[in-house]
C-alpha cells in the first residue's frame, strides 16, 4: 500500500485535539508540579523541585484523601463487582421478561451522577422521616435510630459508596452480561456430558472464561473510586471533617478555592501515577493469561 | 422438572426484590417531582414517598420561574450535541485513518492514541485548566466543547471497526473510481452504522453528565450546562424538594427517552468498552 | 480495448520475499487470459498490480501500449471482479451497478440507459432494486459482473470470480462468462486456482507458480507438452505421475528402469535423437494417470507389478493410487527447493472396474509411448 497524501489530513483534527488537550496538559501536569504557580500570586513561578510532594504527602487532608480513596474501592469494588456478576448471571438466562430487568439495573447508568447525588441527599436525609433511616428501622424492627448520613463521620463515606453503587452497577452487569453471551455454548454442553453440576460448571466453565471480563471491569472501577469526585462535591464537600474528601476534591480545593496550580497539579500527577500502576497491572494480568492458553 | 420450576420462581423473586432497591430512587424522584414541596421530605420515609394523595405540576412550572431551566437545557445540548456531532466526524476520519492507510509516524502516532486512552480527565483538569485560562476561553461554550471532541476511546473503537471490514469494498470503489475520500463517505460510513451509533452514544452519555470541568471553567449560569443547574439549584434557598425533582425529572428525560428508544445501542456501546480490554 | 503487458515485473512482500519475479505476459486485445496455480503463487498479486491496488517493485505494466505505472485504477480505465464480489451493501443492486458510473460522472440519461442495457443483458432487470443481501450467490456474482461490464473498461479483471458458488452453478456461469467475454471482446484476466476452470475457459492459460511464469500455452498445448515437471502435475485431474529412472540403449533400442525391469521404449525417431544426450544418465519419466491401464489393450507395452493402496470410485471411473518400484516426484513442490522431494504413491485413472483391495498387489500396463522426459532441471525434453 502506497503513503496516503490524504491519511494525514483524515487523522490531523484528532490528533491535533488530542495532543493539544490531552497531551500537553499532561506534561504541563508535570511541568506545574515542580513549581510554586498561584493564579494572582504576586510572588514569580519558580522551580521548587519535590516541594509541592513534599508538602502533599505532609498535608493531613491529601493523606485523608488517598485513604478515603482507597477505602472506597476497597468497599465498592468487590461488592459492586460481585452485585453486577450476580445480576448478571441471573439475567443470562432464556426466561421471560429479562430484557424487562436488564433495562431497569441498567436504567441508572444513564443518570448524571449530579443528579443521582442529589437524589441520595433525600434518601439520606437526617431524622425518622428520612427514606433510609426510616427503611432500616423497618428492617431492624424498630433497633435502628435515625442518623444523619451525611453529617457523621462514620456514615458519611459509606453513604457515598452506596449511592455510586447503585450509580455504576449497571454499566458492569452489562459488559459481564456481554462476556457472559460470549462464552461458547459448547463448553457448557461438553461439561453437561461430563456431568458436571450447575455449580461446578460456574466455578469451572464460566469463571475461567469471564477471567478477564472480570480483570477489566474490577479495574476500571477501581480507576473510577480514584477519580470519586461528583458525589462528595454535592453529598459532602468533602466533610465532616475531611471524612470524606478525595484525591480529587482536594485537588481542585488547591487549584480553585486556593488558586494553587502547582499544588493541584502535583495531585493530578499522583493521581496519574496511581491509575498508570493500575492500568499496568490489568495488563500484566491480562498477559499472563496468554502466556497460559 | 418440579426443582427447575422452582429455581426460576426464586430467581424471579430475587430479580424483583433487587429491582425494588433499585428503582426506589427513581420513583421518590418522579413521584416527589410531582408532590407539594413541603411534603417531599415529610413523607420520605413513609409509603406516601411513592403513593402520593395528590398530584400537581405545579412544581415544574417553579423550575421554570424560579431558574433558568431553558437556558440550562439548551446549554446542555448545545454542548453534547456539539461534541457528539464533531467527535464523530474528527475520530471517524482518524480511526480510518490509522486503519486503512499508510503514513508516515503512523504507529507512533497509534501509540500515543493508546497512551492518551488511560489518561483520565482529572489526571489533567488543573493543567488543562491552566491552559485554557491562558487562551482567554474561560465561560464560553468553546472550553466546554473544543477539549473533548477528539477522543482517544472513540478513535479506538472506530479504528478496531474499520479494520473488521472486509478490504475489497474499498479495492471495489478505488477502482470504481472513487477518491479516498469518496470512498469514506459513499461506502464506509454507510456500513459502519454500529460503530457511529455506539460512539454517540457512549459519547453522549458521557458528556450529558459533565460536572468536574464546568464547574471549573465557567462560573456563570450564561453557559452552564444542566448537571451544574441542578447543583446550583439544590443549594439555592428556599430548599424546595418538589422543585428540585422536578428539575431531575426533566434533566434526566432526554437521555431516559433515548435510552428507552435507542437501549439496544446503548447496552451494546457499553458492552463495546468492556471488550476493549 | 486494449491489449496488455507485463514486462519484467517484480514485486516484494512487506517482509522482503518475492512475491512475482520478472514476469513477462502479454494479452492481446480481445483476448481471455487466464492466469492459473497453486494459492499464493502471486496470481491475485498480479492481477492487484494490473488493477493499481498494489505498485509493482520493479518493471512496468502496459495498456493499450501505454506505460500506467503511475496511474490510478480508475485512469486504467479496468474494471474487476473480486472473488467476494465485494458488493456495496448497503446499496441496491442499481446503486451498485451505476456507482461506477456516477465517479465517471456522466449524465443521468446515460447512466440509466446503461445501467439498464447491462441489467437487461445479465438478466437482473428484475432485482434492481433489492440489495445485495437479499440476492442468491449466482445473483450476486451476476451484478458484480454488471458492475464490472456497465464501465465498458478496457480490460476486465476477474479474481476467482466463481469460487463462492457450489460446483453446479460454477459449472454453468464459467459457461456464462466464457461466452459473455467472446461477445464484448473486450480483454480479459482471469484468475482461479482450480486447473478444470482453467482449461474450461477456452482462452489461453498462463500457469505460475512461485511467482514465476511456467508456461503460457492454449489448453490443449499444456496438457499434450507441459514445459516443465510442474506443469506436467498441475495440469490433468489427477496430475502427471513423474518418477526418476535411467535411460539406457542396448542394441539402438532405449530402455527405462523401472525397478528390477528394464522398460523397452518404441519411439519415433525424432525423440530418440532428443534422448540420446540423456543415455546412462538419470532422467525424470512421467505418465498420466490415463496412461495406465488394467487391461490388456492393445497401447499397452509395459507390464508391471504393484501395491494397491487405495481407489477411488468415482462412478464413471476409478482412481488406483499404487506403489511402486520407482520413486514418484512431487511435481507441486518440485521447483521450490531446487532439490526434489520425493512421494511414493502413483496413481491411475481407470476406466473399468478394478476387483482389488488395498495391499493387495495386482498388474498395470503402462502405455509408454505416451511417456513424458524431464532433465534434472525439470523442463521438458522433446
Amino acid at each position: 500500500m502506497r503513503s496516503h497524501p490524504t491519511a494525514w489530513l483524515f487523522a490531523a483534527p484528532a490528533l491535533f485535539g488530542l495532543l493539544a488537550f490531552v497531551a500537553l496538559p499532561f506534561v504541563l501536569a508535570i511541568g506545574l508540579a515542580f513549581t510554586n504557580l498561584r493564579l494572582g500570586s504576586p510572588l514569580p513561578t519558580e522551580f521548587v523541585g519535590l516541594e509541592q510532594f513534599r508538602r502533599i504527602f505532609a498535608d493531613d487532608a491529601f493523606l485523608r484523601a488517598l485513604l478515603n480513596n482507597t477505602s472506597f474501592a476497597l468497599v465498592v469494588v468487590p461488592l459492586q463487582t460481585g452485585l453486577a456478576l450476580l445480576l448478571a448471571l441471573l439475567l443470562n438466562r432464556r426466561l421471560a421478561g429479562m430484557t424487562w430487568f436488564r433495562t431497569l439495573f441498567f436504567m441508572p447508568v444513564v443518570f448524571p451522577l449530579s443528579l443521582v447525588a442529589v437524589v441520595w441527599v433525600l434518601i439520606f436525609a437526617p431524622g425518622a422521616n428520612g427514606m433510609m433511616n426510616a427503611m432500616l428501622e423497618v428492617v431492624t424492627f424498630g433497633i435502628w435510630m435515625p442518623r444523619d448520613f451525611l453529617h457523621d463521620p462514620v456514615l458519611a463515606l459509606p453513604a457515598i459508596m452506596l449511592t455510586s453503587i447503585w450509580q455504576g452497577m449497571g454499566f458492569q452487569m452489562v459488559i459481564i452480561l456481554a462476556g457472559l453471551q460470549a462464552i461458547p455454548h459448547e463448553l457448557y454442553e461438553a461439561a453437561a456430558i461430563d456431568g458436571a453440576s450447575r455449580w461446578r460448571q460456574l466455578v469451572h466453565v464460566t469463571l475461567p472464561q469471564l477471567r478477564n471480563t472480570l480483570i477489566f471491569v474490577v479495574l476500571v472501577t477501581t480507576i473510577l473510586s480514584f477519580r470519586l469526585f461528583d458525589q462528595v462535591q454535592i453529598m459532602t464537600q468533602g466533610g465532616p471533617h475531611n471524612a470524606t474528601t478525595t484525591a480529587m476534591y482536594e485537588a481542585v480545593q488547591a487549584a480553585f478555592s486556593r488558586q494553587q496550580v502547582a499544588k493541584g497539579s502535583a495531585i493530578t500527577v499522583v493521581l496519574f501515577v496511581i491509575v498508570l500502576l493500575i492500568a499496568w497491572l490489568q495488563r500484566r494480568l491480562l498477559r499472563q493469561e496468554r502466556e497460559i492458553v | 422438572m418440579r426443582r427447575r420450576w422452582l429455581i426460576n420462581i426464586s430467581i424471579y423473586i430475587s430479580l424483583l426484590l433487587l429491582a425494588l432497591c433499585f428503582l426506589a430512587p427513581i420513583v421518590l424522584m418522579v413521584v416527589g417531582s410531582l408532590k407539594p414541596d413541603a411534603k417531599v421530605l415529610i413523607e420520605a420515609g413513609s409509603l406516601k414517598a411513592v403513593l402520593p394523595d395528590q398530584l400537581s405540576l405545579q412544581n415544574y412550572s417553579d423550575v421554570f420561574t424560579r431558574v433558568d431551566f431553558m437556558r440550562y437545557l439548551l446549554n446542555s445540548l448545545l454542548i453534547s450535541g456539539s461534541i457528539v456531532v464533531v467527535g464523530l466526524a474528527v475520530n471517524s476520519l482518524a480511526g480510518y485513518a490509522f486503519a486503512r492507510m499508510q503514513w508516515r509516524g503512523r504507529d507512533l502516532m497509534f501509540a500515543l492514541v493508546l497512551m492518551i486512552m488511560i489518561v483520565p480527565l482529572e489526571a489533567i483538569a488543573v493543567p488543562l485548566f491552566y491552559e485554557v485560562t491562558l487562551l482567554g476561553w474561560r465561560d464560553t461554550y468553546i472550553v466546554q466543547i473544543v477539549p473533548f471532541i477528539a477522543n482517544a476511546f472513540s478513535i479506538c473503537l472506530f479504528y478496531t471497526f474499520f479494520l473488521g471490514l472486509p478490504r475489497e469494498l474499498e479495492e471495489a470503489a478505488r477502482i470504481d473510481g472513487a477518491g479516498v475520500f469518496r470512498t469514506f463517505v459513499s461506502i464506509i460510513v454507510p456500513n459502519a452504522k454500529p460503530v457511529f451509533a455506539t460512539v454517540a452514544i457512549l459519547t453522549f452519555l458521557m458528556q450529558w453528565g459533565a460536572f468536574l470541568w464546568p464547574l471549573m471553567v465557567t462560573s456563570g449560569e450564561a453557559v452552564r450546562p444542566l448537571p451544574l443547574g441542578i447543583a446550583a439549584f439544590y443549594t439555592l434557598p428556599p430548599l424546595q424538594w418538589g422543585d428540585i425533582f422536578a428539575f431531575g425529572v426533566m434533566m434526566v428525560a432526554p437521555i431516559l427517552i433515548l435510552f428507552l428508544l435507542f437501549q439496544r445501542w446503548f447496552v451494546r456501546g457499553v458492552a463495546a468498552t468492556g471488550i476493549k480490554g | 480495448m486494449a491489449a496488455v503487458s507485463y514486462k519484467n515485473i517484480g514485486k516484494s512482500f512487506d517482509n522482503g520475499a518475492p512475491a512475482v519475479t520478472d514476469f513477462n505476459l502479454d494479452i492481446k486485445d480481445g483476448e481471455l487470459m487466464v492466469l492459473v496455480g497453486p494459492s499464493g503463487c502471486g496470481k491475485s498479486t498480479l492481477l492487484r498490480i494490473l488493477a493499481g491496488l498494489e505498485t509493482a517493485s520493479q518493471g512496468e505494466i502496459l495498456i493499450a501500449g501505454e506505460v500506467v505505472n503511475d496511474k490510478t485504477a480508475q485512469q486504467r480505465n479496468v474494471a474487476m471482479v473480486f472473488q467476494n464480489y465485494a458488493l456495496y451493501p448497503h446499496m441496491t443492486v442499481r446503486r451498485n451497478i451505476e456507482f461506477p458510473l456516477k465517479m465517471m460522472r456522466l449524465a443521468k440519461a446515460e447512466i440509466k440507459r446503461r445501467v439498464d442495457a447491462t441489467a437487461k443483458l445479465l438478466e437482473l432487470d428484475m432485482m434492481l432494486e433489492r440489495k445485495p443481501k437479499q440476492l442468491s450467490g449466482g445473483q450476486r456474482q451476476r451484478v458484480a459482473m454488471g458492475r464490472a461490464m456497465v464501465r465498458e473498461p478496457a480490460v476486465f479483471l476477474m479474481d476467482e470470480p466463481l469460487s463462492n458458488l457450489d460446483a453446479k452453478l460454477r459449472v454453468q456461469i464459467r459457461a456464462e462468462i466464457s461466452a459473455l467475454q467472446r461477445r464484448m471482446n473486450t480483454t480479459t484476466l482471469y484468475v482461479t486456482h482450480d486447473q478444470v476452470e482453467a482449461m474450461t475457459l477456452g482462452g489461453r492459460v498462463a500457469v505460475i507458480n512461485q511467482g514465476c511464469l511456467q508456461q503460457v500455452a492454449d489448453p490443449q498445448a499444456l496438457y499434450e507438452q507441459p514445459a516443465n515437471i510442474f506443469v506436467a502435475g498441475f495440469i490433468g485431474n489427477p496430475g502427471m505421475n513423474v518418477f526418476k529412472t535411467e535411460l539406457h540403449s542396448e542394441h539402438d533400442q532405449l530402455t527405462i528402469r523401472w525397478g528390477q525391469q528394464q522398460l523397452s521404449l518404441s519411439l519415433d525417431v525424432k525423440r530418440k535423437e532428443a534422448l540420446q544426450r540423456y543415455i546412462c544418465k538419470p532422467i525424470f519419466a512421467g505418465l498420466r494417470p490415463e496412461a495406465i491401464s488394467c487391461e490388456d489393450t492393445q497401447n499397452v507395452d509395459a507390464t508391471i507389478t504393484v501395491k494397491v493402496e487405495s481407489i477411488e470410485a468415482l462412478g464413471h471411473e476409478y482412481l488406483l493410487y499404487f506403489k511402486s518400484d520407482v520413486v514418484a516426484v512431487d511435481t507441486d513442490r518440485f521447483l521450490s527447493d531446487g532439490e526434489i522431494t520425493m512421494r511414493s504413491i502413483m496413481v491411475a485413472r481407470l476406466a473399468g472396474r478394478v476387483d482389488a483391495k488395498a495391499g493387495e498387489k495386482i498388474e498395470l500396463g503402462l502405455m509408454l509411448k505416451q511417456l513424458y522426459f524431464f532433465d534434472e532441471g525439470g523442463m521438458a525434453v522433446l
